[in-house]
């Protein structure tokens, strides 16, 4: 069965290199034909380029590597007629050879399941619902269906970590059914209240501390401070705080926290610091913070991820492969970092 | 002896308690028809959440009566279990009636107009000899039996013992009300301004003694429970720390009571007629909820124009950079978006400024929420919290109106400023893109009157403040159309007209 397989991946290889060859060949003889005046060979050498490149599309690697496959298709769809053949000989081929999903190199990330669609009595029960009805939340939300799933799904909401079901909220408050969009207001708010609330009985005790002046209170001051600090971030990394009010959040989140880093060194700060001023936009006043953090301990492959966004934002595009090379499986544990990783590692491969 | 009043207002946590945009109409209501006289029937939760009466009552008030549900359980404990099984019977029946109607499909052989009618003998003697009574509820072995049997059918998702006090936290106050509508104070008809616990009474009046109630909705209760239940933290304070504590749990406590308002809700509208809103969109919500098309019908907001005249001669040629928030400090207004929007203005606009004029005492905790907001966004000196102003005196003081309810029916707020000669930028909830842009094909054709956004879209919200209060010419453009739209369609005098109506045909009953 295995060889079978291996036979037929070996025949797909083989036409899509013999694809690629009559394309180059026939695009060639076009553009000669072309340069002529003859038309109607010109033409029909195109159309057959276009076969060539489908044939070519059809094996799966080729996908893989979407530079030349586009600088094909901008090549085969500039002239119209064509182009719609071009499309039928990209369709056929690769529909008729689908390609298994294990040979794409996906990795099946999972996601929240509504509640609707995900509960079942016992856990094989609830695996069998899934795989009946995979319905990621926003997909439920995104969709017009009965307004009690979305409902539902919103209401799944409730204890999901801010980062993750603030977007999926918002999505939730333009929603057609009022009961939906209400809902989503309510934990939204909710959510948003308990963070404030933390960050006025904080400032509350910051009063507090401020009025004693011993040096003693030095400590408590920098855990106030950072918590502070925290805590605004908290606002604008869960989403909670856009526009003008965002800027206001991280400028107080960056107050409290450099002033508790005057008080007390702190690794974790000065990193959190960073992420701020990255947030900002301030590259440069990040990698001050950054440096901070590694000087005071921080592992260089937490810091790499966020050296490489200073060097994005600095324009540094060379520097930022062996940074996020450097920062090693780091980026395996956040799935989207994880494809930016890829493409600036092999960037050098590509160009 | 209490003098009969035509029509007894039935009111719940409002008029003439608390100022806000519904007392406000059941005072022009009550001033605008002076020759039908009124008995006010106020139901409240807690007294200490009410002051005074804000209002001065007209003359054709002849009655006012207070109630507080907080006394429910005071006046249980001289009861005694008395009743048998064929009042529990009817119960189960009445319970069975509410729950295949609010379904809208019954098993097989169930006849739905009987149970109705049950119902509505039920509600007819509850509180009465004949009928259950409190201490019925309380203690009688069937009612245990009843309640344990409703649980595993129906919210075994639910703990029990939450189950069990919910229960009984919902119905005492039921009982009460039975014991309200024994005692109140005679008319000739009831009209109640909301379904709910004042509906509830309303119903009860209706049944027992066959007088025309009739039902105006501002807001649509229910729905604004809803908002309520959804952004109470008790439910999780309840669980904290319990390891039976799950999302099951309070969800389906959430969702019991909110289907207890709406089982009250369904028992209002099945005593009222007619069933009036304040435009389609909660005409459809009511029919969605249960009341019957025949009976539903539409009077629009209305207001006087020659009122608001010296509001709009007052206005300077310059539009004022101030922008204003015109209603009560409560979550349902939403003034942390206002809040919001404010500080996203200034930074296009630094001399606007932002007022919220309305009361802030009705929920206190939300009130020092809000002006916390303020403070830690660094506007506490360009955000007023005016408190109850002269709408009159502080409308030309405004260059727009801003509502950002999550939840309206159709605001005299806007009205007021429209005719005032105030734009008006409101999210896009009840009526308010109605008002604001138009209603039918020749409304539209007066213009935009201000601006709709989405709800909570503080920086929809300040786009089109910034917007309105730089372009003079379209701000100019939306005052006229403001002005005239008001003038068109919201007049007093025919939404005073149609309640002389409805008035006169019940009372001819």
């Amino acid at each position: 069965m295995q060889q079978t397989s291996e036979n037929a991946g070996g025949i797909r290889s083989w036409m899509s290199a013999l694809g690629l060859l009559i394309a180059l060949g026939a695009e060639l003889g076009a553009l000669l034909c072309a340069l002529r005046g003859e038309q109607a060979p010109a033409v029909g050498l195109h159309a057959l380029s276009a076969l060539g490149f489908g044939l070519w599309a059809a094996d799966g690697k080729v996908m893989s590597r979407p530079g030349p496959f586009i600088a094909a298709c901008m090549m085969v769809f500039t002239i119209p007629v064509l182009g719609a053949l071009g499309v039928a000989c990209l369709i056929v081929p690769a529909w008729r050879n689908q390609r298994p999903a294990e040979n794409d190199g996906i990795v099946e990330i999972s996601l929240p399941h509504a509640a609707a669609v995900s509960g079942g009595s016992s856990a094989q029960e609830g695996a069998q619902q899934v795989r009946i009805a995979p319905a990621p939340i926003e997909f439920v939300l995104r969709s017009q269906g009965a307004a009690q799933k979305r409902v539902a799904s919103v209401m799944a909401l409730r204890r999901m970590d801010a980062a993750r079901a603030v977007p999926l909220l918002r999505v939730a408050l333009g929603d057609t059914h009022e009961d939906v969009r209400l809902l989503a207001y309510a934990i939204l708010e909710r959510r948003e209240k308990e963070l404030r609330g933390r960050i006025e009985v904080l400032l509350g005790d910051l009063e507090a501390l401020q009025a004693a002046s011993a040096a003693s209170e030095d400590k408590q001051r920098a855990a106030v401070l950072k918590a502070l600090a925290e805590q605004h971030w908290e606002l604008v990394h869960g989403g909670f705080v856009s526009g003008d009010v965002e800027k206001q959040t991280l400028t107080a989140a960056a107050r409290y926290g450099h002033e508790s880093l005057l008080h007390a060194q702190d690794g974790s700060l000065a990193l959190l610091l960073g992420r701020i001023q990255l947030r900002a936009r301030k590259p440069g006043s990040a990698l001050q913070y950054l440096r901070a953090a590694s000087s005071l301990g921080v592992a260089s492959s937490v810091l790499a991820p966020l050296y490489a966004e200073v060097a994005f934002l600095m324009r540094k595009f060379d520097a930022i492969g062996p940074l996020l090379a450097e920062a090693g499986n780091a980026p395996l544990a956040r799935p989207k970092l994880d494809a930016v990783a890829r493409f600036w590692t092999t960037r050098e491969d590509q160009t | 002896m209490t003098k009969e009043a035509d029509i007894a207002l039935l009111l719940e946590g409002t008029y003439p308690y608390v100022r806000g945009g519904v007392s406000s109409w059941v005072h022009q209501i009550i001033t605008g028809l002076p020759l039908i006289t009124f008995s006010l029937i106020f139901v409240g939760g807690r007294r200490t959440d009410y002051g005074e009466i804000r209002y001065e009552l007209p003359k054709n008030v002849v009655h006012v009566e207070t109630h507080y549900l907080e006394d429910a359980w005071k006046q249980s404990k001289a009861g005694r279990a008395r009743a048998g099984e064929n009042q529990f019977l009817q119960s189960a029946q009445l319970h069975d009636f509410l729950k295949y109607s609010a379904e809208g499909k019954r098993p097989g052989g169930v006849d739905l107009d009987a149970l109705g009618k049950n119902a509505d003998r039920v509600l007819g003697l509850l509180e009465r000899p004949d009928g259950l009574c409190l201490a019925d509820y309380l203690s009688h072995p069937l009612a245990w039996e009843q309640i344990r049997k409703a649980h595993l059918e129906g919210d075994d998702q639910a703990s029990f013992v939450d189950y069990f006090w919910s229960l009984r936290l919902m119905h005492g106050p039921l009982f009460q009300l039975a014991r309200i509508a024994n005692s109140a104070a005679p008319a000739r008809a009831y009209h109640t301004i909301s379904t709910g616990y004042a509906g509830f009474l309303g119903a009860l009046l209706q049944r027992r003694r066959q007088r025309p109630l009739i039902l105006t909705e501002h807001g649509i209760y229910t729905k604004e429970r809803r908002i309520d239940l959804n952004q109470a933290d008790w439910f999780e304070q309840l669980h904290a720390g319990r390891e039976d504590a799950s999302l099951g749990t309070t969800t389906a406590l959430r969702e019991l009571w909110i289907r207890f308002f709406e089982s009250i809700g369904r028992l209002t509208y099945r005593a009222a007629d007619p069933i009036i809103s304040l435009y389609d969109g909660n005409r459809s919500r009511q029919l969605q909820d249960g009341a019957d098309a025949q009976r539903t019908r539409v009077i629009v907001n209305g207001i006087d124009p020659k009122r608001f005249a010296p509001a709009f001669t007052q206005r300077s040629p310059q539009v004022p950079k101030v922008i204003g928030l015109i209603g009560r400090v409560v979550p349902i207004k939403d003034v942390k978006t206002f809040i919001r929007t404010i500080r996203q203005v200034i930074s296009v606009l630094p001399e606007a400024e932002g007022w919220i004029i309305g009361g802030s005492d009705e929920d206190p905790v939300y009130a020092q929420e809000c002006e916390a907001l303020a403070r830690s966004l660094g506007i506490a000196d360009k955000l007023k919290f005016l408190g109850h102003q002269n709408v009159i005196e502080i409308l030309p003081k405004l260059g727009v109106l801003m509502l950002t309810s999550i939840s309206e029916a159709q605001p005299l707020a806007i009205l007021e400023a429209f005719a005032a000669g105030v734009p008006c930028i409101a999210t896009d909830v009840g009526a308010c893109r109605e008002q604001i842009e138009g209603g039918t094909a020749e409304d539209r054709s007066l213009g935009l009157a201000g601006r709709v956004v989405p709800f909570a879209d503080a920086e929809a919200l300040a786009r089109a403040a910034v917007e309105l209060l730089s372009d003079t010419e379209t701000w100019h453009s939306c005052q006229a159309s403001a002005r005239k739209r008001v003038a068109q369609h919201y007049s007093q005098e025919a939404m005073l007209d149609a309640y002389l109506k409805v008035y006169q045909r019940a009372l001819e009953v």
